[in-house]
């Protein structure tokens, strides 16, 4: 429901207690005509409205009045009509009214009864003197006849009769005229009643304040409305209408009064004006000159309005926008600041508590951090306002307050108005709150990440401050600056600990590179004493057997004498295992030589046949008492390579030597062709084969083929090992067919070129062979 | 006919060895236990052909091969490493040196006084 300016008015004016009172005076006080017409006007005039109210009081001005329609009077349900009624002064008097008319027929009365009763004494004189004539005729004999006396008598008698009953005639209409008048003038007055009613009415519900001065600037009129700011009209009437200005914006208001005199154009102002209740209000008055017949200027019409709210939610809004505008410049500062992303955490926390405390005029802002597990919190920072102060350190349990920290884990900003009695924070107010008198709290959430890390708090001492929503967006925009440097320095940390992650990585490849070239280092000396040990002792191992195979060749070829069989026989096994153990020596010192690289090549052009030659010379002792067909197929023409002779003829020997050594009977070939640009020397026997899961092992060291076989032959497990590598080493291969118990194909591939820089480079479609020795060689 | 033979040899055995062959064969030897004193007495022997053993104390074939080469009392006389197999570049270096040839231990009693029969005849060729 709506409360309009005059109700409140009726409260104002003291005069609403006594409303019934008041009506009925007014009753008797007014004229009925003149009611019942003002009722018909503001039906007419409000229609739709239940009630129509007439009001008046003291403080307004007015009789009190109050009519509601239909029937009803009172206080409550009331409807923001009002209709003044006339000044007592002149509802007391109202035929003394200037605006009252004076009856014209009023006097048209009184003439016709004076002429009435003038006519009247005529007409009774007329008639004695007739009578007197009329006797005395007789008796003197005059000269008039006596029956021309008595006519003339008679004459006068009816002429007079007639101007009676013509002044009778005026009489009687001059009275009816007379009524008809008083009727009219009586229903004019009504009619002027309600206009002003109306006016007031209009005066009082535009909240306008209409006055009138006189062009010295004194008060003629004042509407109703403006009692409240003036007081009562009566005592202002005739005032100086500067009086209730503000004493500093008096002079500007005259100013433009006398402009608006002076040039007849309409004028605006706004000034302060202290109302006659005491509160000073804004008003903004619109002045207009009346000027008289002869364009004088006369008056001054004063429009005025009441602007103090306007001005009011203005100031306000001024106050919101030059918040905003510190709140906002004090984030762009900070955000700007050489503190914020700096290397100093401290000096960003404290910046931002200065800023914050100063910017949101709180007493104490400080920073807090959770720990790991939201367990508890630690101040990092702490700023008091009063004493421009930081501390730190302070640690808050969450056993201690656990409202507090079940509000702040659920990560909104806590806009805590009364801290004191607030649910979330009063868990601090006998501790705390109370003794440094804080009243109002806001805390805004620290995030990390969209994880929650800590808050940021605003302490506000003495009375009660309600946080505004843009003051709560400042805190959360603090906060998350605050964020932001977190991030920052976090990807710092992040970075600088990869940097010395890093650099501790250098540093350890460096080391154990460092260590593995002392490693290596060690190596290479264990490896070269290593060999120097196997040279030596294969030396050592050599003078002895030097005389062993010196003296029984000696003995055998009888130069020291003559032998028996069995002695020579005894002899020939001393010479064999000599032989063999000298093989043995040489193998072993091969292969230490092959992978430490030292084998050296010595490459010659020489050609196969002749080395093919050589190995059945050299193997016929051997195969001759087994019976077997030793021999070499050599293919049309010569073929010469370039290659190490003697470790070719070391290979091929040893193939061979182990094909007579493995066939009991039968044929031992070697078979020499080309083959795709490289040579291939092909053993093949009718021996006893090698079973296909023992053909993986064959080249392995110290591994001949099958434990049971090393009972029946003779060998070191070397020979092959070290053939393949040595056939490796000159850039080829050695494969293998065997069928078990048919016989076996040894074939050593050779490229017909071994050019000294490509040492150790293994034929296509060979297999691989990593020899370190190759490595160390090349 | 000069049939002296100087062999530089540490190794008693080894010495008996190749003495054993070479007086058998009909060569005259004189003994020297090491390169020293090969140095020292070659050119009082004035052998046909110096036998030299590379491995030895005191100073090994190589030292005393190069002072005998240097010595123009003996620089005509050929010399004959006796190498071991063992060594690796023995016979490079050997040669590099100016030694005439190399026989390779063991010695082989079947061709050993072949062998050196070769190197006298070489050796006459060349003077």
């Amino acid at each position: 429901m709506k409360f309009a300016g005059p109700l409140s008015e009726i409260r104002d004016g003291g005069g609403a207690p006594s409303l019934p009172l008041q009506l009925a005076r007014l009753a008797q006080q007014e004229g009925r005509a003149a009611r019942r017409s003002i009722t018909e006007r503001l039906t007419d005039t409000f229609r739709g409205y239940t009630h129509t109210t007439l009001r008046a009081g003291q403080g307004l001005n007015t009789l009190s009045t109050l009519r509601v329609a239909p029937g009803e009077i009172g206080l409550e349900n009331r409807f923001p009509i009002a209709i003044l009624a006339n000044p007592p002064a002149r509802a007391q008097a109202p035929a003394m009214s200037p605006a009252a008319p004076v009856p014209v027929s009023m006097r048209w009365r009184w003439v016709s009864i004076a002429l009435i009763l003038l006519a009247t004494l005529l007409l009774a004189s007329s008639v004695i003197a007739l009578r007197h004539v009329e006797a005395k005729v007789p008796k003197a004999g005059g000269a008039l006849e006596p029956e021309e006396v008595r006519l003339v008598g008679w004459y006068l008698f009816f002429a007079q009769a007639i101007l009676l009953v013509v002044l009778a005639i005026v009489f009687a209409w001059a009275v009816r005229s007379q009524n008809a008048q008083g009727r009219q003038a009586a229903s004019s007055h009504a009619r002027l009643m309600a206009n002003r009613a109306l006016f007031e009415v209009i005066t009082l519900n535009v909240d306008d304040l209409l006055t009138v001065a006189d062009i010295r600037g004194r008060w003629l009129y004042v509407s109703a409305s403006c009692a409240r700011y003036l007081g009562p009209p009566e005592n202002v009437l005739g005032q100086d209408c500067f009086e209730a200005i503000f004493p500093e914006d008096r002079d500007g208001v005259r100013r433009v009064f006398r402009a608006v005199v002076a040039t007849g154009e309409v004028r605006q102002v706004r000034y302060r004006l202290r109302t006659i209740a005491g509160p000073v209000h804004i008003i903004e008055s619109k002045g207009s000159v009346v000027r008289d017949a002869e364009g004088r200027a006369e008056k001054v019409v004063i429009v005025s309005r009441d602007v103090t709210e306007e001005e009011n939610q203005l100031q306000s809004q001024r106050a919101i926008m030059e918040r905003f505008e510190r709140q906002n410049l004090a984030i762009a500062e900070h955000a700007r600041s050489t503190e914020m992303l700096g290397d100093d955490p401290d000096a960003a926390y404290r910046r931002l508590t200065e800023t914050a405390a100063e910017t949101l005029g709180v007493e104490r802002v400080s920073i807090w951090f959770f720990a790991e597990n939201l367990s508890s919190i630690r101040c990092v920072d702490q700023y008091e306002r009063s004493t421009r102060r930081h501390s730190y350190g302070t640690e808050l349990q969450s056993h201690d307050y656990p409202k507090y920290f079940a509000a702040l884990t659920e990560g909104r900003t806590i806009a805590a108005h009364a801290s004191q009695l607030d649910p979330r924070t009063a868990e601090f107010a006998r501790d705390y709150l109370y003794p440094s008198n804080i009243s109002s709290m806001l805390d805004a959430p620290l995030r990390l990440s969209g994880r929650l890390v800590g808050v940021i708090c605003h302490e506000h001492v003495g009375t009660a401050r309600e946080w505004t929503p843009d003051e709560e967006a400042f805190a959360g925009s603090m906060a998350d600056l605050l964020s932001l440097s977190l991030e920052v320095w976090g990807h710092r940390h992040t970075e600088a600990a990869l940097c010395d992650a890093r650099d501790s990585l250098e540093a350890k490849v460096e080391l154990r590179t460092r260590e593995l070239h002392e490693a290596n280092a060690q190596l290479k000396e264990l490896d070269r004493l290593k060999s120097e040990f196997i040279a030596t002792m294969s030396h050592e191992l050599r003078t002895p057997l030097n005389s062993i195979i010196g003296f029984t060749g000696i003995l055998r070829q009888h130069l020291a004498g003559p032998l028996n069989d069995e002695q020579d026989k005894q002899l020939g096994m001393v010479q064999r295992a000599a032989r063999h153990l000298l093989g043995l020596i040489n193998d072993i010192l091969d292969l230490s030589r092959i992978e430490s690289g030292r084998m050296e090549l010595h490459l010659e052009r020489f050609r196969l046949s002749d080395i093919a030659r050589e190995v059945v010379d050299q193997l016929r002792p051997l195969a001759a008492p087994k019976g077997i067909d030793l021999h070499a197929t050599l293919a049309a023409g010569e073929i010469e390579i370039c290659s190490d002779r003697k470790k070719c003829v070391q290979v091929l020997l040893n193939l061979a030597a182990n094909a007579v050594k493995f066939t009991a009977r039968g044929h031992v070939g070697i078979d020499v062709h080309t083959a795709n640009g490289h040579v291939e020397i092909a053993v093949k026997d009718s021996g006893i084969g090698i079973k296909r899961e023992h053909l993986d092992n064959l080249f392995q060291a110290f591994r001949q083929v099958d434990g049971t076989a090393r009972r029946v032959y003779e060998g070191t497990g070397l020979g092959l090992y070290l053939c393949k590598k040595l056939a490796a080493l000159l850039g080829g291969d050695i494969r293998v067919e065997s069928t078990f118990g048919i016989g076996s194909c040894f074939t050593f591939l050779l490229p017909r070129e071994l050019p000294s820089g490509a040492v150790g480079a293994p034929l296509p479609g060979s297999s691989p062979m990593t020899l370190s020795g190759l490595e160390r060689g090349a | 006919m000069n049939n002296r033979i100087l062999l530089v040899e540490d190794n008693e055995q080894n010495r008996y060895l190749a003495t054993f062959l070479l007086e058998n064969a009909g060569y005259s030897v004189v003994h020297a236990e090491n390169g020293a004193v090969a140095v020292e007495e070659a050119p009082q022997v004035t052998p046909a052909l110096i036998l030299m053993d590379i491995q030895m104390p005191e100073m090994d074939g190589y030292e005393a091969a190069r002072r005998l080469l240097a010595n123009p009392a003996v620089s005509h006389v050929p010399i004959v490493a006796i190498t071991s197999y063992a060594m690796v570049g023995d016979r490079e270096r050997a040669l590099e040196i100016g030694f005439s040839g190399y026989i390779e231990k063991p010695i082989e009693p079947e061709n050993f006084v072949e062998q050196i029969r070769g190197f006298l005849h070489r050796g006459k060729e060349q003077s």
